[in-house]
């Protein structure tokens, strides 16, 4: 009764891309997105070439010319965007700069010892991908997830570092 | 890498011209600060990026909807720098893809989060090899899938990308893609019985 016969590759791959449907969050994040973007750092609508690394960069060098740490636009919960004003350094900025000095303390003292050379690449990866979130938070000074990226970045990457007192 | 500028794909092709044009004059409002506009296109497209960071980090919920409005939180600060070089639901559902690797690359080496071995441990056994095939059973055992095996999987047999893509967003060779595909697929199988 309950015959059962193989799946074939084909059916798989067709089973498979059904599963690409659209799916409802369960709950309405607009509004939390909306609170977000109102506390960006205000964009311009000029022209660039590659668009997101230059749109961070764009960012970071206007706040500089300025001389402003950050520009927030008020929040937004009815409103369009509205004039920047000065700000402070953020918490989760401040958060993200402390741990970077922490971090780099202890790889001062990790990194004194050789690490085998086919861990180079997996080093390299994390030490990049902690520069992209540290670029990404400087435009998102706000982000929380961007943190906590950054920290387990840097977790995983000082990681490596230890286990190399023992290879 | 990851935040790289975003080709196009099949879906450029796919995407009616009428839903397209409206796209394009909402990003268009959009990325000279209308929110209002923002907002139609978070409307209109929220449930298709919300569907590919759920497949990808492998479940729907809280962790699922953070990235969606991480994904769409960039993609406001890109807005002014978008070129409709591709549709803009293609654009947005890079950033969905991007958004959800860079997070899956962030919590690699934390316990059970790209640890083969537990991941297979909590794949559903061959028991459920009757059903298995139905659409939800299929879906769990994606979502239990090692990280980078799924992401490859769900990229290639459920968004359609082609290896070439896939390697350079994952950062990988294109023998590793087709590599972790075939692994991905047979581990598939296995656990869901090879049978329908």
């Amino acid at each position: 009764m309950n015959e059962r016969t193989p799946i074939g590759e084909a059916e798989l791959r067709l089973a498979l891309r059904g599963l690409r449907r659209d799916i409802e969050p369960a709950r309405d994040l607009w509004p939390d997105i909306a609170a977000r973007i109102g506390a960006l750092p205000r964009q311009g609508a000029s022209r660039r070439r590659h668009p997101w690394l230059l749109s961070l960069a764009t960012a970071a060098s206007l706040a500089a010319a300025l001389g402003l740490a950050w520009q927030l636009r008020a929040p937004p919960a009815t409103a369009p965007a509205m004039p920047a004003v000065a700000s402070a350094p953020s918490l989760v900025e401040r958060e993200a700069d402390s741990l970077t000095v922490q971090y780099q303390a202890a790889l001062r003292e990790l990194d004194a010892h050789p690490v085998p050379a086919n861990w180079q690449p997996g080093i390299e990866a994390l030490d990049r991908s902690a520069a992209e979130i540290r670029e990404a938070l400087r435009a998102q000074p706000d982000s929380r997830l961007l943190l906590e990226r950054l920290r387990a970045t840097y977790t995983r990457r000082l990681a490596l570092a230890r286990r190399a007192l023992y290879a | 890498m990851l935040l790289q500028a975003m080709p196009l794909t099949p879906d450029a092709i796919d995407a009616p011209s009428a839903e397209a044009s409206e796209d394009a004059a909402l990003v268009r409002r959009a990325a000279a600060a209308d929110i209002a506009a923002f907002e139609q296109l978070y409307r209109r497209h929220h449930a298709r990026m919300h569907g590919v960071i759920a497949r990808l980090v492998g479940q729907a919920g809280a962790r699922a909807e953070d990235l969606v409005q991480e994904a769409f939180v960039r993609a406001w600060q890109a807005l002014p720098a978008f070129r409709f070089e591709s549709a803009v639901s293609t654009w947005l559902h890079r950033l969905a893809v991007n958004t959800a690797l860079m997070e899956l690359r962030s919590r690699r080496g934390r316990p059970g989060m790209d640890d083969d071995a537990d991941a297979l441990d909590s794949l559903p056994t061959a028991d459920t090899a009757g059903n298995a095939m139905l659409g939800r059973d299929l879906e769990r055992a994606v979502a239990t899938l090692p990280p980078r095996a799924r992401a490859v999987l769900v990229l290639h047999d459920v968004e359609g990308w082609k290896h070439e893509e896939i390697a350079a967003e994952l950062g990988m060779a294109v023998g590793s893609s087709k590599a972790q595909l075939h692994r991905a697929r047979h581990l598939l199988r296995e656990r869901i019985g090879g049978w329908a």
